[in-house]
């Protein structure tokens, strides 16, 4: 695994606990809660990690609890977790980097008390926050893109202008560009995680622009929806959304967080977890974030194409943001011969060049 | 049988009626919500060690209830002082936002020495909460705009700014996430050992206090129960009308600029999209319950942050979903609000002619 220095480890010395060397040890049975920020069935990110819950339920043959719609309000979510520890839960995740704050203070409440964070920034001796290099699987996903698009544009949804968004956006881009250099991407923010009508109605703008694939980094399907009425391809994202566009999906990027949460959870159980220092962060070669299986329209050809580059990245010989990496407004980010760090990739608010659209609210 | 009866309002509502049609309301209220919970799957048995043991009587519960309690009796406040000259602010969020946002600002630019930076803190937010609703207020007075209108409209305005300070020059510089950088230890409400429970409580305590004075004691309240009852005779008793209503309002916009910053000082450390919401439903719910009388708005707020409380509970341990928990907090409010009904009206049968 490259460990780089991330905003992990700025956002721990910020926060600064010194994380003592050992293992972390149960105090008691295992108990363990999931608390979600909205509801589960949600089409996208909470049904992933759902997925991977219900993954280790079986696995460890253990019930696991879950608390839906527990705002992202450090009183909410405090009154949450204090319920669970009071009645003996001592493994909790956390599924949304708004949760990050609350959890940290209630890790150093609850020293035996074992805390996970999906997307979350803090970590410490008994918490450890998770998140997988999504953009290496939408630069997969890019190739499909640009190799099923004849008009020369390609679409997206994003929802706010966050690293972790920005990243997905320009891995789509730089991907679709490996194969087709003057592809255009045509990139559309939504200022919003959920918003099933907004993105229809964007996904339809997009479609009008000549675009004749689309792809989506929200949770919604309306973009799978839109592009299968107009026969455009689409992909899909966080599941597979085959279903909502049956003949003209490429793929989906997806997650698989069992992958990452079975055997961490076994690990706490059996005494060896030992939270990584600035948070547990990896791509492709874990699992944890891949394609979901192509549409009967992928060609055999591009197939081919997108395994050699899931090898490349696997093996470390490619990089999707590697240089010479051109900012559309600015010049050179990242020289030839270099990579960019990972802290630069958490705090990612530029577009590479070709992409067409704004991001809002920059400073 | 309907025809044979007549509502008749009451000339002056006994206290005893009154507490008992608040109580009676309450009760029937929770009944109705527990055969609901029961039919959920929620056991009958653990209704009452769980709602009520789990929410009033044990420390961590009553902890938690008090936490949530204290910026919802500020925005309760708030509404309450506005509603007692008849305005109605539809803006608490937004003004709540602003206050929330003037804590913020000062503790980015490290303004002021250390020790006076939490009071700077405090008192910049309300005095951001008071210009918010200035110009609402402005607009009403002299050109007689409606203000539920214009306050609702200055909310939405208020959360784009929060949007646009979050995502450009606020945003955490560390994570690219769309919050502000934490707080320092010595920009937050010291915690008061009892659970989350911090100092905001005196504030909302003091305001209370003062709300109930200025109300029942002095001057300016015998104008704004004269302006609320009728704004016109008031003004031809030769009342100072527009002096008590900029007043009554502005306090309004203060205490809801308060409310922002004892959750950003207080609980959350930081200025996020997630903070304030629902407050303005809250806010309006406490008020109307509270008939505007701010000991009552301590009463109902410290019953809500229950019924929050216990919602949580419902979350956590039995699965129930959001739109129940609400509903089910719907049904008690409704059944409240409704039994005030039998307090300000007599049912008297109608008698053949």
């Amino acid at each position: 695994m490259i460990k780089l220095r991330s905003a992990f480890a700025t956002g721990l010395l910020a926060a600064s606990l010194p994380v003592a060397a050992g293992a972390f040890e149960l105090k008691s049975e295992p108990k363990i809660a999931f608390i979600y920020a909205s509801t589960v069935q949600d089409g996208g990110w909470n049904e992933a990690i759902d997925k991977g819950r219900a993954a280790v339920s079986e696995e460890l043959g253990l019930d696991i609890a879950v608390a839906e719609n527990i705002p992202e309000e450090a009183t909410r979510l405090r009154a949450a977790i204090d319920l669970y520890v009071q009645r003996g839960y001592n493994i909790i995740v956390g599924t949304t980097y708004g949760y990050s704050e609350a959890m940290s203070e209630a890790a150093q409440a609850y020293p035996d008390v074992a805390f996970f964070n999906a997307s979350g920034v803090h970590n410490g001796e008994n918490m450890e926050s998770f998140y997988a290099r999504t953009y290496e699987a939408w630069y997969l996903a890019g190739i499909a893109a640009a190799e099923a698009s004849e008009s020369g544009k390609i679409g997206m949804l994003a929802g706010f202008p966050v690293g972790v968004v920005n990243w997905d956006v320009n891995g789509f881009a730089r991907g679709a560009q490996s194969v087709k250099p003057g592809i255009d991407t045509t990139v559309v923010y939504t200022n919003s995680w959920w918003d099933p009508v907004k993105e229809g109605q964007v996904s339809e703008a997009i479609l009008d622009q000549n675009a004749d694939v689309i792809a989506t980094d929200l949770s919604a399907a309306s973009a799978l929806n839109a592009a299968e009425e107009r026969g455009a391809g689409a992909i899909g994202y966080q599941i597979d959304m085959s279903a909502a566009a049956p003949e003209h999906i490429l793929t989906s990027v997806v997650f698989n967080w069992d992958a990452y949460l079975t055997p961490r959870i076994k690990a706490v159980i059996d005494g060896s977890w030992e939270p990584e220092e600035w948070g547990w962060f990896e791509g492709l070669e874990s699992g944890v974030v891949d394609l979901a299986p192509f549409g009967p329209s992928v060609s055999e050809e591009t197939k081919a194409k997108i395994a050699e580059a899931k090898a490349q990245i696997i093996a470390g010989e490619l990089q999707p943001f590697a240089g010479p990496l051109m900012a559309r407004d600015g010049g050179e980010v990242v020289a030839a011969g270099e990579v960019l760090p990972d802290d630069a990739l958490w705090t990612m608010d530029f577009f590479v060049d070709g992409i067409t659209g704004t991001m809002p609210a920059g400073e | 049988m309907l025809d044979g009866a007549l509502l008749v309002r009451r000339q002056r509502v006994p206290l005893r009626l009154s507490a008992a049609s608040y109580l009676g309301g309450l009760v029937f209220g929770l009944a109705l919500a527990a055969l609901i919970l029961v039919q959920l799957g929620v056991p009958a048995a653990a209704l009452w060690q769980e709602f009520v043991v789990q929410t009033f009587l044990t420390s961590q519960g009553l902890g938690q209830t008090v936490t949530a309690m204290i910026p919802l009796v500020l925005v309760g406040l708030g509404t309450a002082l506005a509603l007692r000259v008849q305005f109605w602010n539809i803006g608490i969020e937004g003004q709540l936002w602003l206050g929330a946002m003037a804590a913020t600002w000062v503790s980015i630019l490290d303004l002021g020495p250390e020790p006076l930076r939490l009071p700077l803190m405090l008192a910049l937010s309300m005095l951001a909460g008071a210009l918010w609703i200035a110009l609402p207020l402005a607009l009403k007075l002299l050109w007689g705009v409606s203000e539920v209108i214009s306050t609702l409209l200055l909310g939405s305005i208020a959360f784009f700014w929060v949007q646009h300070q979050l995502f450009g020059a606020w945003r955490d510089g560390t994570t690219g996430f769309p919050t502000s950088p934490t707080l320092d230890a010595t920009e937050r409400l010291p915690l008061l050992g009892w659970g989350q429970v911090h100092a905001g409580l005196w504030l909302a305590l003091a305001a209370v206090v003062l709300a109930a004075a200025v109300i029942g004691v002095t001057r300016l309240g015998f104008y704004a129960r004269a302006v609320g009852a009728n704004r016109r005779a008031a003004r031809a008793a030769g009342l100072p009308v527009l002096l008590t209503v900029a007043i009554f309002v502005l306090g309004s916009g203060a205490l809801c600029g308060l409310a922002g910053a004892v959750i950003v000082t207080g609980t959350e450390f930081r200025l996020s999209q997630s903070i304030g919401a629902g407050y303005l439903f809250s806010g309006i719910v406490i008020a109307y319950l509270a008939r505007s009388n701010p000991l009552a708005v301590l009463v109902v707020s410290f019953l809500l942050g229950g019924l929050y409380t216990a919602g949580g509970v419902l979350k956590v341990f039995y699965g129930i979903s959001e739109a129940m928990v609400l509903l089910v907090q719907g049904v008690v409010l409704l059944s409240v609000l409704c039994a005030q009904l039998f307090a300000d009206y007599r049912v008297v049968a109608r008698r053949p002619q």
